[in-house]
């Protein structure tokens, strides 16, 4: 019976090692540094699947997706599905999914302004101030800070902190370690963003994650003041160039 | 004997579970290198899932890996952030936050995490911002307080006025001054005397 059981314990691990060995789709991840070179050899045609070509689309789902090219994606997508096929500097063969834009995006009617002409008309135009604002972003952080906040004000479009948010504050951990000054970050945008309609619970979880990391009540309150400084900027923006108010609901004159 | 046939079955079983999961692989040729710019790999996902070029179902944009340009595999898990409520560990989630985390494992093993939200779309990449600025700089009017002024790391910031760089300045007075010189009965001006030593 031993016998037994030690040739039925083998014969599984044999099968697993057996099925290990048969991924499907990459089965090597190149050494870092060593650019890669798409096989020549492979006919790029039969890897590419655009929506509504008869043959490309195989099942179709109740849910809006499709399998093409052996995944599920989306019917309404607006790309081209390709696998393409990559050769390592030693050999070894990957494939991997891509999915190509059919068109390029529209692209903003202010893009061909300079910055000195954008911080001008941001005066009093939120989508000019908002485009500032994610210019600058790299160059000059606080900067884009201020232009983005005024983008807020002024149309009351609370996505602009998201974004603002996701891209200069957007990496929480590393390695499990909480980036505190990125959390704070997080939380006064959102505190902010609550003002403008965000009726998302992003400000409480991101107060949570504060707290968390080992806030204490009085420096998330130094924080809640900072977020009413920064509103009562944000309504002088409004009372300046519109006339009134509506931080906060009120239609204050 | 029994026990033993359970986890000879179990160890198969598992076995072909993970033999048969398989993420799938896609392609970032605009990222950049993963350890200096994870946000890249980030934005990247982020795309695939929302905005005009998303194409992903949601069950494949749970994780997958991506692959960039210099071969460097990142593998990604995305996860909604719900938040909750519990005592002793035990958390329900009960209201969206419209964030999405993604949580990168990076070639060298370090796990980074990130958070998105679903507001603007779609992200740039590569990315055009710094993964974590420093604080100090901060805006100019709204947030030139200083940051951790506290001691102990207590975070007390004064706050100075706000000043709104679209402020017409005021002038304390005149600076020079103009008049008004009737002519003469012909018409004329008389000349002007001019300051030499000026």
């Amino acid at each position: 019976m031993k016998k037994l059981l030690l040739a039925a314990a083998a014969l599984a691990t044999a099968v697993a090692l057996f099925m290990l060995g048969q991924p499907g789709e990459p089965t090597a991840s190149p050494a870092p540094g060593t650019p890669m070179t798409p096989a020549p050899e492979l006919n790029q045609a039969r890897n590419v699947a655009q929506p509504g070509r008869a043959g490309d689309a195989g099942h179709e789902f109740d849910d809006g997706t499709e399998v093409v090219l052996g995944i599920r994606v989306r019917k309404d997508r607006n790309c081209t599905v390709e696998l393409r096929d990559y050769v390592t500097p030693d050999g070894e063969m990957f494939s991997a999914y891509s999915c190509t834009p059919n068109e390029p995006g529209p692209e903003h009617p202010y893009a061909h302004y300079t910055d000195a002409t954008l911080e001008t008309m941001a005066y009093s135009d939120a989508e000019a101030a908002a485009l500032l604002g994610k210019r600058l972003i790299e160059r000059d952080t606080g900067r884009s800070y201020e232009m983005l906040i005024r983008a807020t004000a002024l149309d009351g479009d609370f996505g602009h902190l998201a974004w603002l948010a996701d891209q200069a504050f957007g990496i929480t951990a590393i390695d499990g370690e909480p980036q505190v000054e990125n959390l704070k970050q997080q939380y006064e945008l959102a505190a902010i963003a609550s003002h403008f309609g965000d009726i998302s619970g992003r400000s409480a979880y991101f107060r949570d994650e504060l707290l968390r990391a080992g806030l204490s009540g009085r420096q998330l309150r130094a924080l809640d003041e900072r977020v009413a400084d920064v509103l009562r900027s944000m309504h002088e923006i409004q009372v300046t160039v519109h006339g009134k108010s509506t931080i906060g609901g009120q239609g204050d004159a | 004997m029994r026990k033993l046939l359970s986890i000879v079955l179990l160890v198969c079983a598992a076995g072909t579970a993970f033999a048969i999961y398989d993420p799938m692989t896609i392609s970032c040729d605009a990222c950049r290198d993963p350890h200096d710019h994870p946000e890249d790999y980030v934005n990247h996902a982020f795309n695939q899932v929302y905005g005009p070029d998303a194409w992903m179902s949601f069950d494949q944009a749970d994780d997958f890996f991506i692959e960039g340009p210099n071969g460097q595999r990142v593998y990604v898990d995305v996860d909604f952030v719900m938040l909750g409520f519990g005592v002793e560990g035990l958390r329900l989630p009960f209201w969206p936050t419209n964030l999405l985390q993604f949580t990168l494992a990076l070639p060298d093993g370090t796990v980074v995490k990130a958070l998105r939200s679903k507001f603007q779309t779609p992200l740039p990449v590569p990315a055009n911002a710094h993964a974590s600025p420093p604080r100090t700089e901060a805006p100019r009017s709204d947030r030139d307080a200083g940051d951790e002024g506290g001691d102990e790391g207590e975070d007390e910031r004064e706050f100075e006025p706000v000043d709104d760089p679209y402020e017409i300045p005021e002038i304390d007075g005149p600076v020079g001054f103009t008049g008004i010189e009737d002519p003469d009965e012909y018409g004329d001006f008389s000349e002007p005397e001019w300051c030499e030593e000026c």
